[in-house]
């Protein structure tokens, strides 16, 4: 087992993290978001984003406003609600934590 | 060639070939089914519908208003399997070096095809390949097609040989992954039956040579008595009653396996259905016995050593009528249509159900 598929679960775990992220950087539609993660080890299709895109959003993270677009329908724009700000940060500090204490154990 | 069929993606119609439309059935069946407990599921499917619809847009042009089967079984893997949320087991997050990508699109879209898997055959592949459609092991496949064989007096052998003409080989990996896979282990079972039977079996040969022995000693197995000439007035008479009672039968199965209903008379719950289908399999084939008796005598005894070719172009005649009668049914009549649909589903379901009793 490569370090690759040792980490699946983990990655799976910090998808949320990192899509409040990248919300958080920008108002940002689907492909956006999928754009943003393809060339990382976190790629992700749209059979798995829209789904917890809207568990996000039930959960009161995230909402969206439908905008216009040039070519096509219009289109989903998500951003942070209060409460994924609020997330989005408390997760920022614990991931720092988690680092700090992984750096400094075996020392 | 293929027929194209319309489609529309959240109020925009767009063009897909016959097959490329079967794919991307299956995948949004799939999702909704996934789904299913999702409280947004309504929503989540728009979503997906209009991103399949951008992905659609991506290949059209112009000079072209189709999306080709292969490009919607590409657009199917991109979007990836739908999973309820992040926490279900195997959520389509693609690994690094993009394994997860394939395995996902095998699991979600693939459109299922018959075709002849050479690989592991005895013969041309066909009953391998039949087993890789409906999932189940190629002995199965085969015992059923040499009992076939056996029940139609040699009608199988020549649906065998049809077979091998009509189907394509799987020759590329991915003809071979919309081929299927065999699922159920036969091997187990078959090693099992044939243990319990060793025993048995030698016992049963030595009777068996005894009794025919007796039989042959008692004259049994000689040469029928001619047919009175009043029979062969009357065959033609009785080639049609037996093609309504195909008919009825036929009629009677497809309704089964459709609604579980036989005209007004309701199959009991408790019963499976593919049991339900074999008894009344087993019934037609009682009922017209009688005929198909009467037929065989007269041509055995009538027209000597040319009987068999009579016998031969009778079994012809047949599988072409019915195959064009299919063929044409097909298109045109729903419940056809349906039928053969499930039929795979019953087959299976008669597997399991054969497996378990092997088991207890």
């Amino acid at each position: 087992m490569g370090v690759n598929e040792r980490f699946v679960a983990i990655r799976k775990g910090l998808l949320e993290f990192l899509i409040l992220k990248i919300v958080a950087a920008n108002k940002v539609y689907v492909a956006d978001i999928l754009e943003r993660l393809s060339d990382t080890d976190f790629a992700t299709q749209e059979g798995t984003l829209y789904p917890l895109l809207s568990k996000m959003r039930r959960d009161g993270l995230l909402d969206y406003e439908w905008q216009e677009s040039d070519a096509g329908p219009p289109r989903k724009y998500y951003e942070l609600t209060a409460k994924g700000k609020t997330q989005l940060s408390e997760l920022n500090d614990y991931w720092k934590h988690l680092n700090t204490t992984i750096s400094q154990l075996g020392r | 060639m293929q027929k194209v069929i319309s489609i529309n993606l959240n109020g925009i119609a767009y063009q897909l070939e016959e097959g490329g439309y079967t794919v991307l059935q299956d995948y949004l069946s799939r999702a909704e089914r996934e789904l299913k407990d999702n409280p947004d599921r309504v929503e989540i499917m728009r979503d997906l519908e209009q991103a399949i619809a951008d992905k659609c847009q991506r290949f059209l042009g112009p000079h072209k208003a189709i999306v080709t089967e292969a490009e919607v079984a590409q657009i199917v893997a991109e979007m990836g399997p739908v999973t309820s949320g992040p926490d279900a087991e195997g959520a389509g997050q693609k690994t690094g070096n993009g394994t997860k990508q394939s395995a996902g699109a095998s699991a979600t879209g693939t459109p299922k095809r018959l075709y002849r898997l050479t690989e592991g055959a005895m013969l041309a592949g066909v009953c391998n390949g039949i087993a890789a459609y409906v999932q189940v092991d190629v002995t199965f496949v085969r015992i059923a097609f040499v009992v076939l064989a056996v029940l139609t007096k040699g009608v199988g052998i020549l649906i065998y040989v049809a077979l091998m003409f009509v189907l394509p080989e799987a020759t590329t990996a991915e003809a071979r992954a919309a081929a299927g896979e065999p699922a159920i282990n036969a091997k187990e079972i078959v090693d099992r039956v044939m243990r319990g039977y060793e025993k048995g079996t030698h016992q049963w040969n030595r009777k068996w040579r005894r009794k025919q022995r007796q039989w042959r000693r008692a004259g049994f197995g000689a040469v029928a008595p001619p047919p009175p000439p009043w029979l062969a007035a009357i065959l033609p008479l009785f080639g049609l009653v037996h093609l309504v009672l195909f008919l009825i039968a036929a009629a009677m199965m497809i309704s089964l396996v459709n609604t579980g209903t036989i005209l007004s008379w309701q199959k009991p719950p408790d019963v499976p259905l593919w049991t339900a289908a074999l008894v009344l399999f087993l019934g037609y084939q009682i009922a017209v016995s009688p005929f198909r008796g009467m037929q065989h005598w007269a041509w055995r005894s009538g027209a000597g050593s040319a009987a068999g070719w009579f016998a031969f172009w009778h079994a012809v005649i047949w599988l072409i009528g019915l195959a064009v009668a299919l063929w044409v049914a097909s298109d045109h009549i729903p419940e056809i249509t349906e039928f053969a649909q499930r039929l795979p589903q019953l087959f299976r379901e008669m597997m399991y159900g054969i497996r378990d009793f092997v088991r207890e």
